[in-house]
């Protein structure tokens, strides 16, 4: 079941428009208009897009000379309506989070046609890439390296060390990464089985004897793979315009209770989700919380989140949303 | 063995202070320390531009004085994105242990330095385990005079 689901992450995909941003385009282009569509994989990253973008978009809207002095480590984009869109969070954190603030907006201020199914607009700038918002060297090295760090974060929550991403040999390292680049689940899953934890079926559910969390070196030799043995789920909490929330997020309580989306929404954010729901009256918009593009029952058990909801890099990013 | 951890410096833990640059040039540096909640310990972020704002390459920063580590540079390992020390068991194929790193600010977002905070937990706790009296102030308040001490060993810390 684990894998049916891991399998359904992997080939999400959400729907991008790419168009240049009016400053990039030569005076001399005579089709500024044109927009690129992409169906992205949300486990991707923008810099793996380029290559498709240069192809289909550049090479036709720019004039020879022009597309030959393209640097793509230059190249950066801007969400429609401002905001520098980062390098190395995933396309479908991207998405989720854009889908999210523009629903906050929304159920303020409703528009008269929604925008909340057509794709997400991107323009492309060519040149002058805002340094001190971007990493600093946009590069596929600066990607990996980067996605590396995060799934060590996520190893080191899960575990309290990261023993099991550093003692990959080298070669498995950029197995995880290259399955990314190519795409390919089996390639990448190889690797990434060694250190993403399993839903024990028989992990014991409400009100029986706990499984006792076994955080590496806290006694005994054994080396469990328990989603619900792990001290914490790596799981980051968005919401609209504001830093990223990152906690302790336990799978179990003390007494073995297993948590659900639903507890840790009520924990974090009580005034958004009163009672392990989201808050509905008719003077005030309900909240939600989208993972991976859809919204999980909020009787979801956050073990099972971090198993087989979470991206790539091991983490479980929920947007938090409103809605009218 | 004296075991005794000094006064604790001054941290500029707000905007640029300038440090001295050898060719005669300064630099601009911003410094933050930031409680990771990953690690779960304070970890130490920073920018570091020349004169004209411009951001400092990684390769010029770490032989700038605002770090003097206390092993050869020569044996760490220098990329435009990342400083790495050699993997553990020396061998070619050994994952590398990261030692500065780019990240985003955890409340900011914005892009700096960090020296990364997994190994940071150890060297605090060797110096506490030496300590031989019990402390005065907490020893809340002992964790963060060692770290500072820690961090001390590596990057320049004082002000004026």
């Amino acid at each position: 079941m684990v894998s049916l689901f891991r399998q359904l992450v992997w080939e999400g995909t959400v729907p991008i428009a790419i168009k240049l941003a009016p400053t990039s385009l030569p005076t001399s282009s005579d089709r500024p208009l044109d927009t690129y569509f992409i169906q992205a994989p949300r486990i991707s990253y923008l810099p793996f897009l380029i290559p498709e973008i240069r192809k289909n978009l550049c090479d036709l809207v720019l004039d020879e000379t022009s597309a030959a002095a393209l640097r793509e480590e230059d190249w950066w984009f801007e969400a429609e309506n401002g905001g520098v869109m980062k390098w190395h969070w995933p396309i479908g954190l991207l998405y989720d989070a854009h889908l999210a603030a523009a629903s906050a907006a929304e159920s303020y201020f409703p528009a008269s046609s929604s925008t909340l199914t057509a794709p997400m607009t991107l323009l492309l700038h060519l040149t002058n890439p805002p340094t001190d918002k971007l990493l600093m060297t946009p590069s596929l090295e600066t990607l990996k390296s980067s996605f590396m760090s995060q799934s060590k974060e996520a190893d080191f929550l899960r575990w309290g060390s990261t023993r099991r991403m550093t003692g990959l040999r080298k070669t498995e390292q950029d197995g995880l990464w290259d399955g990314i680049r190519e795409h390919n689940f089996d390639n990448f899953w190889k690797v990434a089985s060694k250190i993403f934890p399993n839903p024990n079926p028989l992990s014991p559910s409400l009100g029986s004897t706990p499984p006792t969390p076994n955080p590496d070196g806290a006694g005994g030799g054994v080396t469990t793979n328990d989603a619900y043995a792990v001290r914490s789920v790596p799981l980051r909490l968005f919401l609209p315009d504001a830093p990223a929330i990152q906690d302790l997020y336990p799978p179990v309580t003390d007494s073995g209770i297993h948590i659900t989306l639903g507890d840790l929404l009520t924990t974090h954010l009580p005034l958004l989700f009163p009672n392990g729901k989201g808050m509905q009256s008719a003077s005030f918009p309900a909240a939600y919380a989208m993972v991976q593009g859809i919204e999980p029952p909020l009787d979801a058990e956050v073990g099972w989140l971090g198993a087989s909801l979470a991206g790539a890099d091991g983490w479980v990013n929920v947007c938090v949303g409103l809605r009218a | 063995m004296d075991a005794e951890i000094p006064d604790i410096p001054e941290i500029p833990d707000d905007p640029a202070s300038s440090e001295p640059h050898p060719s005669g040039s300064r630099l601009m540096v911003e410094e933050h320390i930031v409680y990771s909640p990953t690690f779960q310990v304070p970890a130490f972020y920073f920018t570091a531009s020349d004169e004209s704002g411009a951001p400092l390459s990684l390769n010029s920063i770490i032989r700038s004085p605002l770090f003097h580590f206390p092993i050869p540079l020569s044996s760490l390992d220098v990329q435009p994105h990342k400083v790495d020390l050699p993997g553990s068991d020396g061998s070619e194929d050994a994952a590398p242990v990261p030692l500065l790193t780019q990240g985003e600010h955890p409340t900011t977002g914005q892009i700096c330095w960090y020296l990364h905070p997994c190994e940071t937990s150890p060297a605090v706790k060797e110096l506490l385990d030496h300590r031989e009296e019990p402390p005065k102030g907490g020893w809340e308040l002992e964790w963060l005079k060692a770290w500072f001490v820690v961090l001390g060993r590596v990057a320049y810390l004082r002000s004026g």
